[in-house]
Formats: C-alpha cells, sequence, structure tokens
C-alpha cells in the first residue's frame, strides 16, 4: 500500500481503490457470508461496503488498518440489513436457510470433522465472533484466502511478527473455546 | 505431540470453516461498482488528473508573481519626502547653471522650472568677467612672490541616504564659504540616482571642507591636482604692464596729433590696445579666482544594500549586514509589490473568484444530487 496510492484513493480514483481494497475482497465477502448466510446478500452487501468504503475512504486513517476499517464497515452494513430484514439467522433453521440458498461448507466427513464433531463448528463460528475484529480478518485471510503471513504483514501494514503472534493468540483462544464447547 | 495434533486438526477446521468460494460475479461487480462511482474528474489518468489539479494553483501563483513583478516595473519608487524631493527626477532631468553671473538659477533642461539651493544662492558675485565689475589690483598684482597655485579635487562618494548626502554636501560647501557653480542630477532606474556638483571652495578652506566629505557616504575614488600658474600669471602680468605703457604713450601721442589722419591713426591704435589690455586682465583674473577658490567636483552615486554588499573595500561584517538587508529590503519590495497588484486587479481577481466559489458549490451539489 503505497502512500501515493492511498492518496490517489482518497482523492476518489477508483484504479487506486480498487488496487488496495482487492486483496480484502474475500474476507470481506465471507464475512458477510457468515453473517446473512446467504450467498446472494452477502455478494450485495460485500458490494456495498467496497462502494461505502470509497465514499468515505477520505475519512480513513493512514495509521489504521485497512483490512480492519473494511471488516467494521462490513460488519455495520450486515448488521442494517439483519436489522430491516427482522432476520434473526440463530434461529433460522439449517433446511430454510439452503432453501434460500445458504450453501454451509465441506459436507463431506474430514479429519476435522473428525476432530470437531456435532456441534464443534457452530462453536467454533461462535468463538470466532468472540474474537477482536483484527484476528478476525487474520484469521479470515490466512484460511479463506491462503495467504501467508508475510503478505498478510504487508498489506494489512502490520510487523510480520505481530501477525504471527495475533494468529497464535486467536487460536488459542478459539482452542479453549471449542472445548470448553465439548464439554 | 497432542498440543501439535491439536494445532492441525484447528488449523484444518478454520480451513473448513473458512473455505467459501469468492463468487468471480462479486468479484467483477463491485470493481464495476466503484468506477462507476468515481468522480468524473478522476477519470482521467493520475498523471494527467495531478497536472489538471495543480494548473488552476500554478496558473494563480504564475498571475501573482508576474503581476507583483510587472507592478514593480511599472510603478516606480517616488523619492522620500524631503526638502529635496519637490523636484522631478524620473525624466532624468538635468539642471545647470543657467549663466555664470547668475548662480542661484537652476533651469530643467526643458527651461520649464527654476532650481535653487542656499549654497547657491549665497554664492559670491565679485568675479563676474564684466569689463565693469574686473578691478584688477595692480598692487596685489605686483607682489611677485605671491604663488599662484590652482587645486583642483574630483571625488566619487557612494551613498545610500542620497537625498541627505545630497543637501549635506550643498549644506558643507555653504558653511566653507563656497557655492555651487553646477549641479545636476538624474536617475537611470529606481534607486539609482546620480548627482554632480562643481563646487567653487575658498582655497584656504579647501581642507578643513574635503575632512568634512569624508563623513559622507564612502569615497571610492579621489583625484586631486595643483596647478602652479605663478610663471604664466607673471608673463601675463608683464605684458599688461607693457600694453598700460604703451596706452600711456599713445594717449600722449594723440594729444599733440596735428593731422586728422594721424588723430584716426591714434585711435585705432589705442582701441586695440584697450582690447588687448581688457583682455590680459581678464586672464589675470581668471587666474586669481581659479587661485582663490579651489574647484571641487563631486559626484555622488546612490547605492543599494546590494551594490555595497558587493563591494570589497569594506568588512566582511558589513557586507553580510549590507547583505541581508539587500535581502530584506528585496522581499519587502516584493511584498509590496504584491499588495499594489492585488489591489490594483481586484476588480478583476475578487469577480473570478466568486465565479470560481459559485462554480464548486453548484458542481458539489450536483455531483451530492447524483450521489442520493
Amino acid at each position: 500500500m503505497t502512500e501515493r496510492m492511498l492518496r490517489q484513493a482518497k482523492r476518489g480514483n477508483a484504479e487506486a481503490f480498487i488496487a488496495l481494497c482487492a486483496p480484502f475482497e474475500g474476507m470481506v465477502y465471507r464475512h458477510c457470508l457468515q453473517m446473512l448466510k446467504i450467498r446472494a446478500d452477502a455478494q450485495d452487501a460485500a458490494q456495498e461496503t467496497m462502494l461505502r468504503a470509497l465514499r468515505s475512504f477520505q475519512s480513513f486513517e493512514e495509521r489504521s488498518e485497512l483490512g480492519t476499517w473494511l471488516y467494521k464497515i462490513a460488519h455495520n452494513i450486515c448488521l442494517d440489513i439483519l436489522k430491516r430484514a427482522h432476520r434473526r439467522h440463530e434461529n433460522a433453521s439449517l433446511d430454510k436457510l439452503r432453501e434460500s440458498g445458504f450453501d454451509p461448507p465441506a459436507g463431506n466427513p474430514t479429519p476435522e470433522d473428525e476432530y470437531i464433531r456435532g456441534g464443534e463448528q457452530d462453536a467454533l463460528r461462535e468463538a470466532v465472533r468472540t474474537l477482536p475484529e483484527r484476528q478476525q480478518t487474520l484469521l479470515s485471510l490466512r484460511y479463506g484466502d491462503q495467504m501467508s503471513y508475510a503478505k498478510i504483514a504487508r498489506i494489512m501494514k502490520l510487523p510480520l511478527g505481530t501477525v504471527k503472534s495475533a494468529l497464535s493468540r486467536a487460536k488459542e483462544d478459539l482452542r479453549v473455546a471449542v472445548q470448553d464447547a465439548n464439554q | 505431540m497432542k498440543k501439535k495434533t491439536a494445532s492441525d486438526a484447528l488449523d484444518r477446521a478454520l480451513t473448513a470453516l473458512y473455505q467459501t468460494d469468492v463468487p468471480e460475479a462479486y468479484k467483477a461487480s463491485w470493481r464495476d461498482a466503484v468506477k462507476r462511482e468515481e468522480p468524473s474528474d478522476m477519470k482521467s489518468t493520475p498523471r494527467l488528473a495531478w497536472l489538471r489539479r495543480a494548473a488552476l494553483p500554478i496558473a494563480a501563483a504564475a498571475v501573482l508573481i508576474i503581476g507583483t513583478a510587472v507592478t514593480g516595473v511599472i510603478a516606480p519608487k517616488t523619492p522620500e519626502p524631503g526638502p529635496a524631493a519637490d523636484y522631478e527626477i524620473q525624466t532624468a532631468s538635468a539642471y545647470k547653471a543657467s549663466g555664470a553671473g547668475d548662480v542661484n538659477n537652476f533651469d530643467f533642461a526643458d527651461g520649464n522650472a527654476v532650481f535653487a539651493t542656499p549654497a547657491m544662492a549665497s554664492a559670491p558675485r565679485g568675479y563676474a568677467e564684466t569689463e565693469d565689475e574686473a578691478a584688477y589690483d595692480m598692487e596685489e598684482a605686483a607682489d611677485a612672490d605671491t604663488r599662484k597655485i590652482v587645486r583642483t579635487v574630483s571625488l566619487t562618494i557612494a551613498s545610500t541616504i542620497f537625498e541627505r548626502d545630497y543637501e549635506t554636501i550643498l549644506s558643507l560647501a555653504e558653511a566653507a564659504d563656497g557655492y555651487a557653480s553646477s549641479v545636476s542630477m538624474y536617475s537611470q532606474q529606481i534607486d539609482k540616482r546620480y548627482a554632480s556638483f562643481e563646487l567653487r571652495i575658498p582655497e584656504e578652506n579647501l581642507d578643513s571642507f574635503l575632512s568634512s566629505l569624508d563623513g559622507i557616504g564612502r569615497t571610492t575614488d579621489r583625484y586631486e591636482t595643483a596647478t602652479d600658474k605663478t610663471t604664466q600669471y607673471a608673463d601675463t602680468q608683464l605684458r599688461l604692464q607693457t600694453q598700460l605703457d604703451k596706452m600711456t604713450r599713445l594717449q600722449e601721442l594723440l594729444l599733440k596729433a596735428e593731422s586728422v589722419e594721424d588723430l584716426l591713426d591714434i585711435e585705432s591704435e589705442i582701441a586695440d590696445t584697450q582690447y588687448e589690455i581688457d583682455s590680459l586682465q581678464s586672464s589675470l583674473n581668471y587666474i586669481d579666482r581659479q587661485v582663490d577658490y579651489a574647484t571641487v567636483s563631486v559626484y555622488l552615486q546612490e547605492q543599494t544594500p546590494s551594490d555595497t554588499a558587493a563591494a570589497e573595500d569594506i568588512t566582511i561584517g558589513e557586507r553580510l549586514v549590507n547583505g541581508l538587508k539587500a535581502s530584506l529590503e528585496w522581499l519587502g519590495g516584493f511584498f509590496e509589490n504584491m499588495l499594489v497588484f492585488l489591489i490594483a486587479a481586484a476588480p478583476v481577481l475578487i469577480p473570478l473568484i466568486i465565479a470560481y466559489i459559485v462554480y464548486r458549490i453548484v458542481r458539489k451539489r450536483r455531483k451530492a444530487k447524483k450521489q442520493s
């Protein structure tokens, strides 16, 4: 993220803005999908996230992290959508969700399914939600986009050690949370 | 080992949790939406956009600087108020003495104005060249031991306080019982004036007068001559005496003339002799005047601090101070000119600025309306 690109994006240059935000498009979409459960809604929300970010990019402070900033915008947009639709996804049945287009990841039994039996995946998802925004962003980039630590550090403008320690801490918290859920 | 296994399992679980394909349609659609949202003035390439945004400030700065520079050229700095500021110098008018017998009246070159200074007004008039006023003292001429030394001094003075030094030179000449036989002043450019004085100072006061000039400005050039006119004076005296003797004899012969023809010849010879006597007497008077009143030519140059900063005959400290003064003067002059330009151009600039602000407001409102 060069300073020049930031300046151009702040002046409304679309190319610069796209170049800066493209690494986070997957993370934004996944977060929207996790909150809204419906692919079409997630897609709209993610697109709206990018547009809202573009419009308010002048207020983006360079010292903050772009990924976390986008995450917050996406989160707020999804909350608004949920409020408007009175949608309480916690109560929605899986069948209904499937009918409306929800496609839960990983249906076949895998080693991790062996590890996460029964409600463990839900517990893991819930545990992820309790993490700070930065850690959720890092996890999404690491496991969703399969980015290396170095690349995450580069696009988040964070020291490599910080990325590693934050992810390690996040995993430790998740492990505890899942174990507690199993007991 | 157990911990490692658990960690690997968590990694796989997280991978499974986040394993979601990001739709290509979403990737393309948000990019398109962002491009559509891009302000129209940003659609040009970044380099050209930068140029476009910089064009207005650059143009404004250029107008301001050029306007200031032009203002500095077309608005000559007027002389500071003071006794010597009453006459115009922009036209490089030269003052010159209107005549040897009327040295306190100085006419402009075009003859429209009269300029007088106290020193000139008090100039002695006893050296006029007319026959009636010529009073050659034979007793003084007979004093062969008197040396006839004609002294002339030429000075060039650089001045940073031109008008004050101009007045001081004339005042000092007056104080030394001298007078200015001619004064001229002209200006080549702003803050670059010149004055030329031809002063006549009594010989006995010359040295004190020259000492007093040392306090004015900075003398950059001095030339002094002393010409001995004793021999020339004595020769002229002898020739005059011969002519006077001849005149006496002719007048005696005139009384003894018996015929009209002799009378006419003698009168003709008397007229020629009288002419010769007058001429020789005039020469003696001239030498006396030259001896009694030394000629001091003063060339006064106005200098700006930047000139003196470049001078080599002053200390480095003075040069530094003068250099700093020059910079500050230039800066002050620049902002002064800028202020003059801004006020002068206000009738044009203010409507332009208002029009630009209105244009920006209307454009912003249209854009907001479009976005909403």
